[in-house]
């Protein structure tokens, strides 16, 4: 009940930050900045997803199993969680570009928010444990 | 729901690495375990008692 809380709490606080944030950087982004970040952003998936797929390839060769029961169920409770959150910065961003008419820029920070809150919950749940007592 | 899997790992002298190959998981899911950070599934409750050689319910304590 009281993690429940706090992750309400967090959520609350995460949106309204990054509405803050977002609308602070939708007045200074302009296109041409834009490309920068959009730039950046493929450069962290890709690092990102070649670090993930090593790893995996190399558990294999090792004959380690690349996912077991907890990895899917830390998986399954991020994913599950970090949807609702996922689904506001979608409508956030949504109203955001009703008033800017820009879409680049806003689909950039919805896909980096959608990994950084799924992040966010998986390294939670990594750190709390997946007790369902 | 609290576990004795370290104590018994001790017992057989098993590292974490050999109780994960032996129950086919990661050895990452044994440290959870033991921390009682995470509940398995009955089947995985199942193979490490196996492994150990007594009953489910001598590895895995319940509390009210």
């Amino acid at each position: 009940m009281k993690s429940t809380k706090l992750l309400f709490a967090c959520g609350l606080v995460g949106t309204i930050a990054f509405s803050i944030a977002f609308y602070r950087l939708s007045n200074f982004l302009t296109l041409e900045t834009a490309h920068y970040f959009v730039f950046a952003l493929v450069l962290l998936t890709m690092v990102v997803s070649t670090i993930f797929y090593f790893k995996r390839l190399r558990d294999e060769l090792k004959g380690i199993p690349v996912d077991d029961e907890f990895s899917i169920a830390l998986s399954k409770n991020a994913a599950r969680n970090s949807f609702p959150y996922s689904y506001g910065l979608w409508v956030t961003i949504l109203v955001f570009t009703m008033f800017h008419g820009q879409n680049v820029i806003p689909i950039g920070v919805g896909i980096a928010g959608m990994a950084l809150i799924y992040g966010f919950f998986w390294l939670y749940y990594r750190n709390k444990g997946l007790s369902n007592d | 729901m609290t576990n004795r899997i370290k104590e018994l790992r001790a017992r057989d002298g098993l590292t974490q690495k050999d109780l994960a190959e032996a129950v086919n998981v990661r050895r990452e899911t044994i440290v959870f375990l033991e921390k009682d950070k995470y509940n398995p599934s009955l089947k995985l409750a199942y193979d490490i008692s196996r492994v150990f050689k007594v009953g489910i319910e001598e590895v895995f304590l319940f509390e009210d």
